[in-house]
């Protein structure tokens, strides 16, 4: 089992430290230079005219004149300007001093990345094990089983195909509904795998295709420079229709959905007119986009108030492919 | 259409493209050219014109919807060129883009159509005639996904009618599939027109891509 990591602070944290400290003792001359200033203005202008007539600022000359005090002044102000200028360098100094210092190490920032990353690797291959399992269970309940009815029917055809041929033609004519209703039975099953038309359009027009099958009144806004990576394409694709699934299921009519693209961060924005109050806690389907965004290091926020309308944003961090042009390989010539 | 007429077939495996070519042989038509892959489609559609062309929507190179594109592209460049796409699935999506120029002499059909070898052909034969022929499966998507508000004033058997009808039925075909007389399907799809506020015509193909252009921009 994994050994619980030792806090320690890795060398890099400590240069850091360092400079950071070093940058911090630079704004100290700033400073300095800033409070002679002042003190040499007010020495000039409020100490030589009431008090003593007689002033000096080292380095500067005495002054007993106000020509004298005149000629100092803009040397004076120069010397303000120069120590406030580096001011906002100084505070962006300070802040990453200050982050250094109080925020998280390194080491603590990446103990709670490692836990992340167990966390999700293990719901990405719970997810997996169980798709895996349902479409074992509906190729061998649906489709091997049908296949088994067609060859036991193909062999009776066989069998009558010369002392009934008019049964033997009524049993083809079973025979072709039958494998009609396998490919059917296929058809939805590669839909719940991967939905052809992502394949064939990209996520955009899968998005629009989903919307279009759905009962509800849909509207798809919004556009991608190019193609999505093809895991994350699938990722939103199953979450969207989630989305909309629930949406029907919850009695909304209508349903609006904005896909964006910006910062590698791609953004899908579903929004119902359902009568609200979705949570994530208690949905399981909810739970289930979650952790299938959990795998790209995407999330799912969502605002359900009492009365609707229930708005959900998946955001995932991704890529884009800029040349949806360029072909894409097959790994079998076999297609649709 | 011409007696034999001229036909293409895209198709990129190999046994389905050949049994196309067999089958469309055996019922009259000359088909001109059997090609694998998009770019062999759009220049094969150029060279030949044909009379009619089945399109499967998914070829190489890209193996994503070149046979669609190739499609949509040559029927812009020659308005009303029939074409039957034939697909492993049926989607909405590119039912609307098919039927989005309105100019009729085209189909959409799941693959699984061929299996019946006399529907296909007569399929065939109705977009080569310059008719609209839906896959039920779209029809079914289409009329169900718009049951809010144009077709809300449908009766039921109107919708069935309608159903129909987009299928690229005539009204002897529905006559006989809904066991009513040709005159009540008359009926009935008058009554269609008049609530989808469709300007009738005797040109059953036109009505019936009326009646889908209209579904198509009704959502």
């Amino acid at each position: 089992m994994a050994v619980p990591p030792r806090p320690r602070r890795s060398p890099s944290t400590r240069d850091d430290r360092g400079s950071a400290t070093v940058e911090l003792a630079c704004s100290l001359p700033a400073l300095a230079l800033f409070g002679w200033g002042m003190t040499a203005l007010w020495m000039l202008w409020v100490w030589r005219p009431f008090v003593s007539s007689r002033v000096q600022s080292s380095p500067l000359p005495e002054v007993s004149t106000h020509f004298g005090a005149l000629a100092q002044t803009p040397l004076i102000l120069l010397a303000l300007v120069a120590a406030v200028a580096p001011a906002p360098w100084l505070a962006r100094q300070q802040a990453r001093f200050a982050r250094l210092w109080f925020g998280p190490t390194e080491s603590s920032r990446l103990a709670q990345r490692v836990e992340r990353l167990k966390q999700t690797r293990s719901d990405v291959t719970v997810t997996q094990a169980a798709e895996l399992r349902r479409i074992e269970r509906d190729l061998h309940d649906g489709i091997q089983s049908r296949l088994v009815a067609l060859g036991m029917k193909l062999g009776a055809v066989e069998a009558l195909v010369d002392t009934d041929p008019a049964a033997a033609k009524r049993l083809a004519a079973e025979l072709r509904a039958a494998s009609s209703e396998a490919l059917t039975e296929l058809r939805v099953l590669i839909r719940g795998i991967h939905p052809p038309v992502l394949s064939e359009r990209g996520l955009l027009d899968a998005v629009r295709a989903l919307a279009l099958d759905s009962p509800l009144k849909s509207e798809v806004t919004g556009s991608l420079p190019g193609r999505v990576e093809e895991p994350v394409e699938a990722c939103v694709y199953f979450a969207v229709s989630e989305l909309l699934g629930n949406a029907a299921k919850h009695g909304a009519k209508r349903v609006s959905i904005d896909v964006g693209f910006a910062d590698d961060l791609l953004t899908v924005v579903v929004t119902d007119e359902g009568p609200g109050g979705a949570n994530p806690a208690l949905g399981s389907g909810l739970r289930g986009i979650e952790r299938r965004l959990g795998g790209f290091d995407g999330r799912l926020t969502l605002t359900s108030p009492i009365g609707g309308p229930t708005k959900a944003t998946l955001e995932i961090p991704c890529q884009i492919d800029l040349e949806p042009s360029s072909p894409r390989t097959s790994t079998s010539s076999e297609t649709a | 259409m011409s007696d034999r007429p001229r036909t293409l077939v895209a198709e990129d495996q190999y046994l389905l493209r050949d049994g196309l070519t067999h089958l469309l042989t055996a019922h009259g038509f000359d088909v001109v050219a059997a090609v694998a892959n998009g770019p062999e489609l759009v220049a094969a559609l150029r060279e030949h014109r044909p009379e009619v062309s089945i399109v499967d929507v998914r070829m190489p190179p890209t193996n994503t919807d070149e046979g669609l594109q190739a499609a949509l592209a040559a029927r812009r460049e020659v308005p009303g060129l029939p074409i039957l796409v034939l697909s492993q699935h049926v989607e909405q999506l590119y039912a609307r883009e098919l039927l989005a120029d309105g100019t009729g002499a085209i189909g959409y059909l799941l693959k699984d159509r061929v299996f019946n070898a006399e529907q296909f052909i007569d399929a065939v034969r109705r977009v080569a005639a310059g008719g609209t022929v839906m896959d039920p499966e779209v029809i079914a998507k289409l009329v169900a996904g718009n049951a809010s508000d144009p077709l809300a004033a449908l009766t039921p058997r109107e919708r069935e009618v309608l159903s129909l009808m987009a299928e690229g039925c005539s009204n002897a075909a529905i006559a006989a599939r809904l066991h009513f007389s040709e005159g009540a399907v008359g009926k009935h799809t008058a009554n269609i027109f008049a609530k989808l506020d469709i300007t009738a015509s005797d040109d059953t193909n036109r009505r019936v891509l009326a009646v889908l252009t209209y579904l198509g921009a009704g959502t």
